[in-house]
C-alpha cells in the first residue's frame, strides 16, 4: 500500500521551524549568545550542536520516508515524538531493530549502519523539532485525483477487467454507455450503461486487483472471435492497436490474416452500439455470429441488424467479399435490457 | 515533495552556518557537490513515473503509473498531455517529437501524434506476443534502444503471492503445478509447487529484443524482477534484478544473447525443455548461470535497484563520465558501477552516489538532459517508494571518490578523483575489507556467508597520490566473494574528505 496521494504542501507550512534554524545559524555565524535567540522564540534549548547534527544527519537518512507532520512511507515525526516522547532511546532503539506494527506502511529497513550515537542525535533532533506539537498537528493532505467514475467522455484505459482476458480495453462513449473490448481475442466482450469504472482497486496497489464496473452490463460475449472466415473459425489473431477516431478507439487487428478495423458508436439515445466493421477483403464469405453467453436471449433482447449481406436464421449474418468491406453491426435494445441485467444470470 | 526543496534550503543555511563557525561537519554531503530541484508534476495526477526520456527538442516526455504521458519544457515549467489510457507503462523511449515508444503491462506500444495537434492519436501495438496471466507481479519492463534502432523488454516472472486468471493470454504450459491446480483453493496449500516466483505463459523472466518492424528475438532467460536496463559506452546491455528466491541479493548482470542468468523458473521457455526447473538439482544450476558483474549486498547497498543508465555527458555531471549509475527503490541513494574486465569478464565496484536526503527513495528512473543533468523519477506501486520528479546538477567541485578499482594478481589498484595524503592512508583503518559470499539457492536472499575481514599485507601510495595499491594475502583472494571496503578518514593535502565511503567490489574471477 502507498496510501499518500499528491501531497501538495500548503502555504505556510514548513518542514522545520525555518526561522529558528535561521536565527541559530546566523547567531552561530556572528557569535552571539545562543541561548538568548532561542528564548525568544520560546523554544526549549537542546545543546545546539546535537540539534544541527541531528538535523542533518536525519536529513541523510530519514527525511526520505518521514515527514514533520505528514505520513510518508513511515509515520510522521509528530506520530513518532508522541510515541517516544519519555524516552529518546526508544527510537534508537527501533531504528536499530525495527518490529512492524502498522498495516498500511511497509517494514522499517534497521538503521544500525547509523551507529547508535548518530541515532541517538537523530532522535533528539526529532523530539525537539517536535517540541509543543501533538495529534491536531498532524496534516492528513488529501488532493482530489479525477477518478474515472465520470470521465470526460469518450475515454479510452487499458486495465484489468473483469470477465475478459488480462489485455483489455476500456472505452466510455459518449452518452451513458461503456464498453470492454479484448485486445487478446479482439472483440467486443461486453457493454454497459451508466457511469464509467472504478479504477482504484488497480490503481491504489500494484495491479492484484480488478476495475469495477459502475452500471449495469448487457449483451455479454464468449471469450473468443464473434467472425467465422471463409468457412473456417478464427484461429489466428493479431492484435494491432488503436487509431482514435472522435476520441474513440478505432482498433485493427487481422483475423486468419484477414486485416479489420472496427469502431464502436453509441446508438441515438443510447439505445444500442453500432460496431462499424472495415476488412482489406481478403476473404471470399464472412459471417458474424452474435455468441456468447447471452447468445440465447440476445435475440429477444437485441435486435441485431446488420446494413450488408443476409441473415441466417440462427441470427447470424453472411457477407460476401464486396460486403465484407464496410459494414455495420447494430445492436439495438428490443427492450429495456439495461434495467436490472447484470452479470451471471 | 516541495517540503525537501525548503528542507535543503535549510540544509544549507546550516551548512552556511557551520562553515561560518566551525568546521564541526567534518562528514561530507553530496549536497555541496550536487543541486537538487524539485520538478513539480502537473496537477491532479499520481506522479509515480514509469518511464521518461527526452525528445529531440528538449521536451522531457514521462510516463506515469494511471497511464497518463505528459511532456515538460524545462525551460518554461509548462507540461502538456500527450498521450493517456496506458495500463500501467514502466519506460518510454521518444523516437521523435512527436512519437514514443512505451511498455506497457500488455504490450510494446508506438504512440504517434499523426495531426501534429500535440496528442497522440495512434496507439499501435509493436509487439505483444508475451504472456499474461493476469497475476500482479507480471510487470513489463522496458523499453530500451539499441544502436540498430531494435527495442529490448524485460518481463517479470508471477508471483506465488497470488494465483492466476482464469482467462491468461498465451500458452500456459502446465510444468510444475497443473493449470487446473492454479484455481483450487485455498491457494496457499498449492501456490509452493508453483514456485515462489513462476512463468506460465511465455518469455516471463526473459529479456527480449524487438525490431523496429515489430520482430522478437529471446535473448536470455533466468531473471525474476529485472525492473532496468541500459546500455553501456561499449554498447553491453546491462540488466539489474531484485533480491529474492535464487538471487542471494540484488545484482546487476552483463546480458549476452544465449546465457543464463540464474533464476531457473523462465527456463521452460528455451527451446525443447520439458523438465520442471524446481526438480533440476542446484549444482546443474549453478554449471548454467552466468553471474552477476555486480552484486548489491542487501541492506548495504540496495534492495531494490532500478535502471541503470550510462553517464554520457562526457563530464558535465561530475568526474564519473563512462560509468553506469544505477536507481534504488529503497534507500534514497543511486549506486555507481565502475568496469574491471578480468580475462574477459566484466566485473566491477558499485559505490553509492548522490547519498542520503534530500533525494527520495523511490528512484525509479533516470535521464540525463543536454547540459548534463540527471533527472530522477519515482514511484512506489505500492512498495516502498514515492512520487514525482527530481533533477541533479553537478556544481562543478569535484569530491573526493574513488575513481576506479582494477583487481590485481596480489589485491586490488584503487583511482581516486584526487590526490590523498599519505598520512590519511597510513592511518589505523584508513580501509577495511570484509569479503563474503551469498548462497545460489531456492529460498529467498542469503545472509552474507563466510565473511571474513581482509587485513591489507601493504599498501602504496603511487607518487601522484592518486592510486592505490592494496595487497592481500594470497589466500584472502576468492573467486565468487565481494570485497566491502570502507575507507576512513582519507583526505586531499586541502583536508578535503571522501564523499562516499564504501564500495562492494564483485570478485567473479580472479587475475591468472
Amino acid at each position: 500500500m502507498f496510501p499518500t496521494e499528491l501531497r501538495i504542501p500548503k502555504n505556510g507550512e514548513r518542514f522545520f521551524p525555518l526561522g529558528i534554524v535561521k536565527a541559530i545559524a546566523v547567531l552561530i555565524a556572528f557569535g552571539l549568545p545562543v541561548g538568548a535567540a532561542l528564548a525568544q522564540e520560546s523554544t526549549p534549548t537542546p545543546v545546539v550542536q546535537v540539534e544541527l547534527d541531528g538535523a542533518k544527519m536525519f536529513n541523510m537518512y530519514c527525511a526520505a520516508c518521514h515527514l514533520l507532520k505528514e505520513k510518508q512511507v513511515g509515520p510522521s515525526l509528530i506520530e513518532i515524538a508522541m510515541i517516544h516522547k519519555a524516552n529518546p532511546q526508544g527510537i534508537v532503539d527501533w531504528a536499530m531493530n525495527p518490529g512492524k506494527k502498522r498495516p498500511d506502511t511497509i517494514q522499517m529497513p534497521p538503521m544500525n549502519y547509523v551507529g547508535s550515537d548518530n541515532l541517538k542525535s537523530i532522535a533528539d533532533y526529532i523530539l525537539s523539532a517536535t517540541e509543543g506539537m501533538g495529534q491536531s498537528d498532524i496534516v492528513v493532505t488529501q488532493v482530489e485525483i479525477p477518478s474515472l467514475e465520470n470521465p470526460i467522455r469518450p475515454k479510452v484505459q487499458r486495465i484489468f477487467m473483469p470477465d475478459a482476458g488480462p489485455a483489455a480495453v476500456a472505452v466510455a462513449l459518449p452518452g451513458s454507455l461503456s464498453y470492454c473490448w479484448d485486445a487478446g481475442s479482439c472483440s467486443l466482450r461486453y457493454f454497459w450503461r451508466g457511469d464509467f469504472i472504478d479504477p482504484m482497486p488497480v490503481w491504489r496497489a500494484n495491479g492484484n486487483a480488478l476495475a469495477k464496473i459502475l452500471g449495469d452490463i448487457s449483451f455479454v460475449t464468449a471469450p473468443d472471435s464473434p467472425f467465422e472466415i471463409d468457412g473456417k473459425p478464427v484461429t489466428q489473431v493479431q492484435y494491432l492497436g488503436y487509431r482514435l477516431r472522435k476520441g474513440a478507439p478505432e482498433f485493427h487487428y487481422t483475423l486468419n490474416g484477414v486485416r479489420f478495423r472496427e469502431w464502436i458508436q453509441p446508438l441515438p439515445d443510447d439505445e444500442g452500439i453500432r460496431l462499424i466493421f472495415e476488412t482489406d477483403g481478403d476473404l471470399n464469405q464472412l459471417r458474424w455470429f452474435p455468441k456468447g453467453a447471452k447468445a440465447q436471449n440476445l435475440l429477444a433482447e437485441f435486435k441485431v441488424e446488420s446494413n450488408r449481406g443476409t441473415q441466417n436464421s440462427d441470427g447470424s449474418w453472411t457477407l460476401n467479399k464486396a460486403e465484407s468491406r464496410f459494414f455495420h453491426i447494430t445492436l439495438r435494445s428490443a427492450k429495456d435490457v439495461f434495467s436490472g441485467s447484470s452479470f451471471g444470470e | 515533495m516541495k517540503n525537501f526543496k525548503r528542507f535543503s534550503a535549510v540544509a544549507s543555511t546550516l551548512v552556511l552556518g557551520w562553515s561560518l563557525s566551525t568546521a564541526l561537519l567534518a562528514k561530507e554531503v553530496w549536497t555541496d557537490y550536487y543541486t537538487l530541484e524539485d520538478i513539480p508534476t502537473p496537477a491532479g495526477l499520481d506522479p509515480q513515473v514509469g518511464g521518461m526520456d527526452f525528445m529531440p527538442d528538449g521536451r522531457l516526455a514521462v510516463c506515469f503509473h494511471r497511464g497518463e504521458i505528459y511532456t515538460y519544457q524545462p525551460e518554461t515549467g509548462e507540461w502538456r498531455l500527450f498521450a493517456e489510457g496506458l495500463q500501467e507503462p514502466l519506460g518510454l523511449v521518444a523516437v521523435s517529437d512527436s512519437e514514443v515508444v512505451v511498455v506497457q503491462r500488455p504490450e510494446m506500444t508506438r504512440i504517434v501524434d499523426l495531426d501534429m495537434d500535440g496528442v497522440a492519436d495512434l496507439y499501435s501495438s509493436l509487439y505483444d506476443g508475451f504472456g499474461m496471466t493476469g497475476n500482479y507481479h507480471e510487470f513489463a519492463f522496458g523499453p530500451i534502444r539499441d544502436n540498430e534502432g531494435n527495442f529490448y523488454i524485460s518481463l517479470n516472472l508471477a508471483s506465488s503471492g497470488a494465483s492466476v486468471r482464469k482467462e491468461v493470454r498465451g500458452e500456459f504450459i502446465d510444468i510444475g503445478l497443473p493449470r487446473e491446480k492454479f484455481y483450487s483453493e485455498p491457494w496457499r496449500e498449492v501456490q509452493n509447487i508453483a514456485g515462489r516466483m513462476y512463468s506460465r505463459t511465455p518469455y516471463r523472466g526473459w529479456v527480449l529484443k524487438v525490431s523496429p518492424e515489430g520482430e522478437m528475438t529471446p535473448i536470455a532467460p533466468g531473471f525474476r524482477s529485472p525492473n532496468g536496463m541500459g546500455f553501456d559506452l561499449d554498447g553491453r546491455l546491462h540488466v539489474t534484478d531484485n533480491q529474492g528466491d535464487w538471487l542471494g541479493t540484488s545484482k546487476c548482470f552483463h546480458v549476452e544473447p544465449g546465457k543464463f542468468y540464474g533464476h531457473p523458473a523462465s527456463l521452460v521457455w528455451k527451446e525443447g525443455w520439458t523438465r520442471d526447473p524446481l526438480e533440476i538439482p542446484v549444482d546443474e544450476l549453478e554449471s548454467m548461470r552466468t553471474r552477476a558483474s555486480y552484486l548489491f549486498p542487501h541492506n548495504v547497498l540496495a534492495n531494490s535497484p532500478t535502471q541503470p543508465l550510462c553517464d554520457t555527458t562526457e563530464g558535465k555531471f561530475g568526474p564519473f563520465a563512462g560509468q553506469m549509475l544505477v536507481g534504488e527503490m529503497n534507500v534514497a541513494r543511486l549506486l555507481r558501477l565502475t568496469q574491471d574486465v578480468v580475462q574477459g569478464q566484466l566485473q566491477g565496484a558499485a559505490i553509492p552516489v548522490l547519498d542520503g536526503g534530500p533525494l527520495h527513495i523511490g528512484l525509479n528512473r533516470l535521464v540525463f538532459d543536454d547540459a548534463g543533468s540527471l533527472y530522477i523519477g519515482q514511484t512506489a506501486l505500492s512498495w516502498a517508494g514515492s512520487k514525482g520528479i527530481q533533477k541533479v546538477t553537478w556544481t562543478g567541485k569535484t569530491p573526493l571518490e574513488v575513481l576506479n578499482v582494477h583487481l590485481t594478481c596480489s589485491g586490488f589498484e584503487i583511482e581516486f578523483t584526487k590526490s590523498v595524503t599519505q598520512e590519511s592512508i597510513a592511518a589505523e583503518n584508513a580501509l577495511k575489507i570484509k569479503s563474503y559470499y551469498f548462497k545460489y539457492h531456492r529460498a529467498y536472499g542469503s545472509p552474507q556467508v563466510d565473511q571474513q575481514s581482509a587485513l591489507p599485507e601493504s599498501m602504496s601510495l603511487s607518487g601522484d597520490g592518486k592510486t592505490l595499491s592494496v595487497r592481500l594475502k594470497s589466500e584472502d583472494l576468492k573467486a565468487g566473494y565481494v570485497y566491502e571496503m570502507d575507507f576512513d578518514g582519507l583526505k586531499t593535502s586541502e583536508g578535503q574528505g571522501m564523499l562516499n565511503t564504501k564500495l562492494c567490489y564483485n570478485l567473479v574471477v580472479l587475475q591468472p
